[in-house]
């Protein structure tokens, strides 16, 4: 079976560099996209098995990106990881019912987002 | 039972009268038609301007309605009349010494040698003056009287009728302010909640954002650190170098985040640190530009900077005007994208230096604009993680600029963008206050620099002193604008030295065309060493002792001063002798101070907002009106600076509303109302003039009585109001606005010749619009503004809307 892929979405590059270096680490296919825009692009390109989706970003911001991503029948069995570092205690729920799959609050941990990238191909039956 | 039927009539017209003009006139018109009195005034208590005003009327003709509505009575005259009348039942009997109501003095012995009573006018033809107090006196001072020539027949049952008269219109009087003032208070409780809401949500806004703004940098961190630890001894040195890089810079952005969260609490106490030297500003900005260059050519943003090829000399903080052009810059870079231009143009004014930077960037929506000098406000909350930063860079700049004397503020680009526009003094002010304490100081600098602000705004000069005495009668300057330190520090006047030891010694105001020229001052030495000739100068009396003098010289359009000046100069009088005997009496009067502070501050910005050619021009008009209806001196010295000054109450109406470019809804427009009143307050901290206060009070009113604040009408409004009324509305006419294209000047004029009996009166617009018209030519030949309309004030005057306008669409719906 080839590598699962992961698309990373956030326009702070420091933070998608180390996280695709980690994620190269344990094997996967990683790619990145700096805003909403840019995701959109390169969805349909790399066909990501999973997306790791900031909230806060230029252009288009994260929930209108899962939004977007949940209308298209071609990324319906995209797992999509959320993260942000907004405190409020709303955005996790708007994630979710924008269609994230699950959440993750900066800052954390890199090992936690690379387990929760692998729990959400076991779902899905991936890997 | 004649009394009885009368009375019965009176209930009935009251229980359908709701507004307080038509239980006025319903009490008026039972009291005229029951009592067999030629003529009959109603009076009622202002508290705001501790007058009794005449606010209804009943057969009198024009001539006494205009000398009646424009006569008040004070409590105390009012007490004297009452206290030597003789009791008539519940009335007051006055006694006239001889027909023609000339002379009147109180029955019986002791006569009250021309007592002063306004109403004695009224009595001609009659031997006595009834008083008839709407409430029982024992009560103290009544809220209002009818007063009237003795009934001539006598009346049925006058004792009983004139009791049940007086407390049936007094019920109903409060019974009408009761409803008017809950309406209000509903819309105020409204606005106060939703105001709260605001703040609730700026704070949740504030967290968030200092939490983002932290965490964002954390996570990198964090991230790095963690995965550092875990490649311990495996991983190759340069990539655990470059990880080491990438923590360090975001830990110095961390620390950034953290030194402007700081530098805002701090900015309170940066503000004592300023110093400030001359310095040229053309090239502070030139190095600017230098130094941010080479950002702006990383994201690919054309930089052009447009300065005089000559120094710019201001006096200021140096560091200040740097960090103030570094966080403009700053700003547009970064909310204008890559391939854009951000320009940045400095050009001297009169009085101060312009900096206008315009960017191409994502622009402001105009709602927004007043709100981005504000603490952690950003536009699109969504947009924050975008460009980083709490928003803090333009609130420093607005406190910055504005310590200066300057100002500050946003304007959409005429295409696209943004365009921040900076305004800063050539000379900062120079306070003389060496022995005070710190704290006093600040408040004392801040206060004398509103007042020398405010003086040179509204007479438009470019230089201010103020001069108070000392106990022998040694005048020094206290403030000044435009004259430089040496001169404000060592000049001593003596009482009957110079321009100002002369006004000083004489108590009259001081004209002079021409310095040199004028043989009262050949061989004397001009004390102020003023660089030119012209001057104005005013004594400030305060509590009947003069304690000062007040100068201004050189007008910025470069003409000599007139009597309108001088009338303008001797109506501020006044203001700047309360404000500084309040700021004497700082440490027993903190909150009055405070008030004087918010008043003297919100003449400052009427004046500025509303100053071009063509408004001072319609001022003048306005107060050339005022001198051919044969006002008295004192009355257009109050006029004078009504006319400048009557928008004050907007100072209090947030931005959102004023600049709303859609019809008002029923509470903002109650809001906007509010603001003649709120005027009122405010100039009562600084001003006590009764007819000052009534003129500001009054300014919306129309004729019919459909105007506000309480719908009184015709002559019952001050003539000072009504000429007031008539200049806001041609000059509100003469501007574009969001929702109609400006008039010119005929169809103006015409649209207010239109309205006369309406909402003009008819006595003075015919008189206003003949002065328009000899100064027809000069008035077109004015341009537009004197700079560009600054966003504020523009619902202010609109309430013309609902009568078709000849030209332009979309006309606001408004009172």
């Amino acid at each position: 079976m080839a590598s699962p892929r992961v698309l990373i979405v956030d326009d702070e590059q420091p933070l998608a560099r180390i996280l695709s270096f980690a994620l190269e680490n344990e094997g996967y296919r990683v790619s990145v996209a700096n805003d909403g825009i840019d995701c959109m692009n390169k969805v349909s390109t790399f066909a990501p098995d999973v997306v790791i989706m900031d909230i806060m970003m230029p252009k288009l911001d994260g929930l209108e990106a899962i939004r977007l991503l949940r209308q298209n029948q071609l990324h319906r069995g995209m797992a999509i990881l959320a993260i942000s570092a907004k405190s409020t205690a709303s955005v996790q729920r708007e994630a979710t019912e924008a269609g994230a799959d699950c959440f993750l609050k900066k800052p954390f941990q890199v090992a936690g987002v690379v387990r929760e990238v692998e729990s959400l191909l076991a779902a899905k039956g991936i890997r | 039972m004649v009394s009885s039927r009368h009375l019965a009539s009176l209930s009935q017209r009251l229980v359908g009268a709701v507004e307080l003009q038509d239980v006025l006139d319903a009490v008026v018109g039972v009291a005229h038609s029951a009592i067999a009195t030629p003529r009959v005034v109603l009076r009622l208590f202002n508290p705001r301007t501790r007058l009794f005003e005449a606010r209804a009327f009943g057969g009198l003709d024009a001539a006494e309605l205009a000398q009646m509505s424009n006569s008040d009575v004070t409590r105390s005259e009012f007490d004297r009349a009452v206290a030597g009348a003789q009791p008539r039942g519940h009335c007051f009997a006055l006694a006239c010494e001889a027909h023609g109501g000339l002379r009147w003095s109180a029955i019986p012995a002791a006569p009250v040698p021309d007592l002063d009573f306004a109403d004695t006018a009224l009595g001609h033809g009659a031997d006595e003056l009834w008083i008839c107090p709407l409430e029982d006196l024992s009560a103290g001072v009544p809220g209002g009287y009818l007063v009237f020539p003795a009934p001539e027949a006598p009346l049925e049952d006058a004792d009983a009728f004139f009791q049940v008269l007086a407390s049936q219109a007094s019920m109903a009087i409060d019974r009408s302010r009761l409803r008017a003032r809950l309406g209000h208070r509903e819309a105020e409780v409204h606005m106060a909640s939703e105001k709260l809401e605001d703040l609730k949500r700026l704070k949740d806004n504030i967290i968030s954002s200092v939490g983002h703004e932290l965490r964002t940098p954390l996570t990198s961190v964090k991230a790095y650190a963690e995965m550092l630890q875990r490649g311990l001894g495996s991983m190759p040195i340069p990539t655990a170098g470059e990880f080491v890089e990438v923590i360090l810079n975001e830990s110095q952005r961390l620390n950034d985040a953290l030194d402007d969260i700081l530098d805002m609490s701090h900015l309170e106490n940066r503000r004592q640190r300023l110093v400030l030297s001359s310095f040229d500003v053309v090239a502070t900005t030139r190095e600017i530009a230098q130094e941010v260059g080479q950002e702006f050519v990383e994201k690919g943003v054309a930089l052009r900077v447009d300065v005089p090829d000559t120094p710019v000399t201001v006096r200021a903080d140096r560091s200040a005007l740097r960090q103030v052009l570094q966080n403009m810059l700053a700003n547009s870079l970064k909310f204008t994208p890559s391939g854009g231009d951000v320009s940045l143009v400095v050009r001297p004014e009169t009085r101060d230096v312009r900096f206008e930077l315009t960017d191409t960037g994502i622009g402001i929506p105009a709602p927004e604009m007043s709100h981005v000098f504000d603490r952690f406000y950003q536009v699109d909350n969504s947009s924050t993680r975008a460009f980083g930063g709490q928003g803090l860079g333009l609130s420093i700049c607005r406190d910055l600029v504005e310590w200066h004397g300057g100002r500050i503020w946003a304007e959409s680009g005429e295409v696209e963008g943004t365009r921040l526009v900076v305004k800063l003094p050539f000379e900062g002010l120079v306070v003389a206050s060496g022995n005070f304490a710190p704290s006093e100081r600040r408040h004392r600098e801040q206060m004398l620099q509103r007042i020398a602000n405010l003086v040179a705004e509204l007479t438009a000069t470019r230089a201010v002193s103020i001069l108070l005495a000392d106990e022998e009668g040694t005048l020094s300057i206290e403030a000044a604008l435009g004259i430089d330190e040496e001169t404000v520090r060592d000049v001593r006047v003596r009482s009957g030295e110079g321009v100002s030891g002369l006004v000083y010694a004489t108590g009259e105001t001081l004209m002079v065309a021409d310095l040199a020229a004028d043989a009262r001052f050949r061989g004397r030495k001009n004390d102020l060493r003023y660089p030119d000739r012209s001057l104005l100068s005013c004594p400030l009396r305060h509590e009947g002792r003069t304690i000062g003098v007040l100068n201004v010289n050189n007008k910025v359009d470069g003409g000599a001063f007139d009597t309108d000046d001088q009338s303008l100069l001797e109506g501020l009088a006044p203001v700047v002798a309360v404000a500084l005997a309040r700021l004497e009496s700082f440490q027993t009067a903190h909150a009055k101070l405070a008030a004087a502070h918010r008043a003297v501050r919100a003449m400052t910005d009427v004046a500025r907002d509303r100053r071009s050619l063509r408004r001072e021009a319609l001022a003048d008009a306005g107060l050339e009106t005022g001198r051919r209806m044969g006002m008295s001196t004192s009355e257009l010295q109050s006029l004078s600076l009504a006319l400048r000054t009557y928008d004050l109450g907007m100072a209090e109406v947030s931005e959102t509303i004023r600049r709303k470019a859609t019809p008002l809804n029923a509470e903002e427009l109650h809001r906007v109302q509010l603001h003649a009143q709120e005027g009122v307050e405010l100039m009562g901290e600084v001003n006590e003039c009764p007819q000052l206060l009534r003129t500001l009070l009054h300014h919306h009113e129309n004729t019919d009585g459909s105007g506000y604040p309480e719908g009184i009408r015709g002559e019952a409004i001050p003539m000072g109001a009504r000429i007031v009324r008539l200049v806001d509305a041609l000059g509100a006419l003469l501007e574009p606005r969001p929702f109609r294209s400006a008039l010119s000047l005929p169809a103006a004029m015409d649209f207010v010749r239109g309205e006369i009996g309406t909402r003009f009166c008819a006595r003075v617009a015919p008189v206003f619009l003949e002065i328009i018209e000899e100064k027809q030519q000069h008035l077109m030949s004015l341009p537009e503004s004197g700079e560009r309309v600054h966003p504020a004030s523009l619902v202010v005057g609109d309430d013309l809307g609902e009568s078709p306008v000849p030209v332009g669409a979309g006309v606001r719906e408004s009172s």
